[in-house]
């Protein structure tokens, strides 16, 4: 009993991949959300887990040393969310995967869209900081990608998040190259202390040139506890 | 207005769309809920059952459904447009989420409709990504672009969704409820375990009346699920559904719904 404990505390759920590939922890669904994260009406559904340590991350609660998620296999979270399909398909709505970072489980999305079929719009909120494969997984289930690049600087990326963005460009690149830059918007944030807008204006260029074209500007807020 | 308020004003608006596209009466009333309506009080969800039950009598009449994209542009118009809603989000998303999820009965965002701060905290902070912002729009507005694409009809296989005249079980559709409460069994181990539900298939008929490529769209149980698909696969040959005089291939919903014996 004490080793099922301590392998509780110390290794699953520090990892999500390492997560039964049936299951997934989230943080949160959100229901009827127009036009937030995606077309019509959308279920917002956080994955719990993320790579990145952002200074200003607004949900801690994603991290890996949190035990605030529920455990959902594809089919339980698509009977949860199946209530409002009237509504998806009316307004081609569809289910918003963001977190955390969901990419970092193609599969259990892979298995849910088996289960929603190709009605539903299914969108990703990513950082793209996942391993190539991940991606090319996704892009064949995941019609729209709201992508938060941060900065394209790797210092700024770094100094902001603590990790690389290498795989972020490299990511990035292979979405072009799959020619579906028209899917996604690329969140331009100004991050308070880290970037400014010339460097924003160096990110879009940069983006630009890879054939993305829309953009959403904004400026992080920076969380008051 | 308040943000559940609009919420469940559009909601509403979509639902009175939905049936007047399809011609099911739809008579709604002022939602009463007290406090913050998200749209999912149990008047409006009950709202969204009666018109998926709707639907669904309209498809087993062989009616064609009107539901694909038919609201697309109207939560564009309502719910992005305006610059007010965007700030007010951005005020909201300003909550504690430290403070989220402590409880299991806090953690359902439906149903019952829990304190609402919970369900505000939930919502509007719980998964959003850090810097959870103002939408400054000043570039482009990239929130709530629809595209204005209804689903294609025929598909890319060459299968329509709505045709003037549906394919039609020999004898219509009262034969065709007969012939399944005549010919389905139900399985014997959910039946003894007391399962029941709703399981919905769809397949498409072919241009020779055949019942072909029938699929689980909703199901219940793997033994359910199997039943519904073959008492389809022992369907008799419909009359193919027909666009302009001509035959075509034409996909076809159909819920089966097991439902236990009375004690």
């Amino acid at each position: 009993m004490s080793n099922i404990l301590i392998n509780f505390a110390i290794g699953s759920y520090a990892d999500p991949t390492a997560m039964p590939p049936d299951r997934a922890k989230i943080i949160g669904i959100s229901r009827h959300r127009l036009s937030i994260d995606g077309d019509g009406v959308t279920t917002l559904v956080a994955f719990h887990g993320c790579p990145l340590r952002c200074r200003y991350c607004l949900n801690p609660q994603s991290l890996g040393d949190s035990d605030r998620f529920k455990e959902y296999t594809p089919q339980s979270l698509y009977d949860e969310v199946i209530i409002d399909e009237l509504y998806f398909i009316a307004t081609n709505g569809g289910v918003t995967f963001g977190g955390g970072e969901p990419a970092l489980r193609p599969d259990f999305i892979q298995r849910f869209r088996e289960l929603c079929g190709p009605s539903w719009r299914l969108t990703l909120e990513t950082s793209l900081n996942v391993p190539q494969e991940n991606i090319e997984a996704l892009l064949p289930v995941v019609d729209s990608w709201i992508i938060d690049i941060k900065d394209m600087d790797a210092d700024i990326y770094r100094q902001y998040t603590a990790k690389d963005n290498s795989r972020v460009l490299s990511n990035l690149r292979l979405i072009a190259e799959a020619d579906r830059q028209k899917d996604c918007i690329i969140r331009l944030p100004l991050i308070p202390d880290y970037n400014t807008d010339a460097d924003r204006e160096e990110s879009r260029k940069a983006l630009a040139s890879l054939g993305y074209s829309k953009f959403d500007l904004f400026t992080y807020q920076i969380r008051t506890h | 207005m308040a943000r559940g308020k609009q919420t469940c004003k559009i909601l509403k608006d979509i639902r009175r769309q939905i049936a007047e596209a399809n011609d099911i009466e739809f008579v709604t009333s002022e939602c009463r809920y007290k406090g913050d309506c998200l749209g999912t009080c149990p008047k409006c969800e009950a709202e969204v059952r009666y018109l998926e039950q709707q639907l669904c009598r309209r498809q087993l009449m062989g009616k064609a459904v009107v539901l694909a994209g038919l609201s697309a542009g109207m939560i564009t118009f309502s719910g992005c447009g305006s610059p007010s809603s965007q700030a007010n989000d951005s005020y909201r998303l300003q909550g504690e989420p430290t403070e989220l999820l402590e409880g299991d009965d806090e953690w359902n965002v439906e149903g019952e409709l829990p304190v609402q701060e919970v369900i505000d905290s939930i919502r509007e902070a719980a998964m959003m990504k850090e810097g959870e912002v103002a939408n400054i729009s000043d570039v482009i507005v990239t929130q709530g672009e629809m595209p204005d694409e209804l689903p294609k009809n025929p598909d890319n296989r060459d299968i329509y969704n709505c045709v003037e005249q549906m394919p039609e079980f020999p004898g219509g559709n009262v034969a065709m409820m007969n012939f399944i409460a005549k010919n389905l069994k139900y399985p014997k181990e959910q039946l003894d375990s007391g399962i029941q539900g709703r399981v919905v298939i769809k397949f498409y008929v072919d241009t020779l009346g055949n019942v072909c490529e029938p699929t689980i769209v909703r199901g219940k149980d793997p033994a359910l699920d199997r039943e519904a698909i073959r008492l389809v696969k022992s369907f008799p040959q419909f009359s193919p559904g027909t666009l302009n005089g001509r035959k075509v291939n034409v996909w076809f919903t159909l819920p089966i719904v097991f439902k236990l014996p009375a004690e």
